[in-house]
């Protein structure tokens, strides 16, 4: 009796062999699968808490008085309520005038929003104006935070601005966007090219 | 020297600011202008583009005193200082108001506010109390 006993046993040791093993490849795979999805930002938050992720979103924000004042798309997003951040992906900010049409579009590769409503851009950032007459044609920089409340934006980064037949670098920028000033903090250096502004209308 | 004003335009200076609802330049701390043998040091420079529009930008620059060269086509610097100058890009104009100071060699021009067309490399002095002295060497020259 006692060997038949041992003989289930024996089989049932190299099932449970199995059985170890093929819990030891699902916990790997596992671990593997959730690195994939958290984005490199996500690394340093406390993974403990809840998190949900929006893929291929579109988010308007309207005023008091009813009018639109953003518009955010993105590929991802990724939001942890406790502490209020969210990390996107391929971030697409519209920011609207009075007249309710798109001026500025803000992009960079990705970009984290924190509790305060402060949007911070990361890589590969920059400030488009959309309207034909605006002088101001791009800002280019590292990274940059926008206050999405008063629509101050911040640098501390190397900057490049490109306007009509105009082109300035300097280190560190402040400015706002609604009231379209930006200003370059230190060693700037600004080339004014009348054959840039022809160039660009021929282009036209 | 001619040709300089179609040159491209560099300003340094250690901050700028940019209002662009009106179209407006400020840059502040050291600004040098330079544009082909043009330079320009000052305080203070502010650029006004009218309706945006580059080719008729004007640079007002601020100085204690601000300073004004150029190389001219004889291979002879024109130099200047004044309090405040205005450069209108499209009549490539320059005015100098304020203790106008322009001197060639040896011969100055002082007034209140003196014109200075860059194109043409010709000054044209206005003002209530004007010198003009010219050295009898460069005189006999002329």
């Amino acid at each position: 009796m006692n060997r038949s006993l041992k003989n289930k046993f024996s089989l049932d040791k190299n099932t449970f062999f199995i059985l170890l093993l093929l819990l030891v490849a699902l916990i790997l795979i596992g671990t593997l699968v959730s690195d994939e999805y958290a984005t490199t930002d996500a690394d340093n938050i406390d993974t403990k808490e809840q998190r949900y992720v929006a893929l291929n979103t579109r988010t308007l924000t309207y005023g008091l008085d009813g009018k639109i004042v953003h518009e955010l798309k993105a590929a991802n997003i990724e939001n942890f309520p406790v502490s209020g951040e969210s990390f996107i992906t391929a971030p697409e900010l519209f920011v609207f005038n009075q007249e309710g049409a798109a001026e500025w579009v803000l992009t960079s590769k990705t970009a984290t929003i924190d509790k305060n409503r402060v949007l911070t851009l990361i890589d590969d950032v920059e400030v488009e104006g959309i309207l034909e007459q605006s002088i101001l044609k791009s800002i280019k920089t590292s990274k940059a935070s926008i206050n999405l409340n008063s629509q101050d934006i911040t640098t501390d980064k190397k900057v490049t601005i490109i306007g009509q037949g105009f082109q300035s670098e300097g280190i560190g920028l402040t400015g706002n966007i609604k009231n379209q000033t930006a200003k370059l903090l230190k060693e700037v250096i600004s080339i004014y090219d009348p054959r840039l502004l022809k160039e660009s209308k021929n282009n036209e | 020297k001619t040709g300089d004003t179609d040159e491209p335009m560099h300003i340094t200076s250690d901050d700028q600011s940019l209002d662009m609802t009106n179209s407006v330049a400020t840059f502040t701390n050291n600004v040098v202008i330079t544009q082909g043998t043009i330079k320009i040091t000052a305080d203070k420079v502010v650029v006004t583009t009218p309706g945006g529009d580059q080719e008729k930008a004007i640079i007002d620059a601020y100085g204690s005193p601000l300073t004004f060269y150029q190389l001219q086509d004889d291979g002879l610097p024109i130099e200047g200082n004044a309090n405040h100058m205005r450069y209108e890009l499209a009549s490539e104009k320059i005015t100098l108001n304020g203790n106008a100071y322009i001197s060639q060699v040896d011969s100055h021009v002082k007034g209140e506010n003196i014109i200075y067309l860059v194109k043409e490399q010709r000054l044209e002095a206005k003002g209530k109390k004007v010198t003009t002295v010219l050295n009898p060497k460069q005189a006999e020259k002329k």
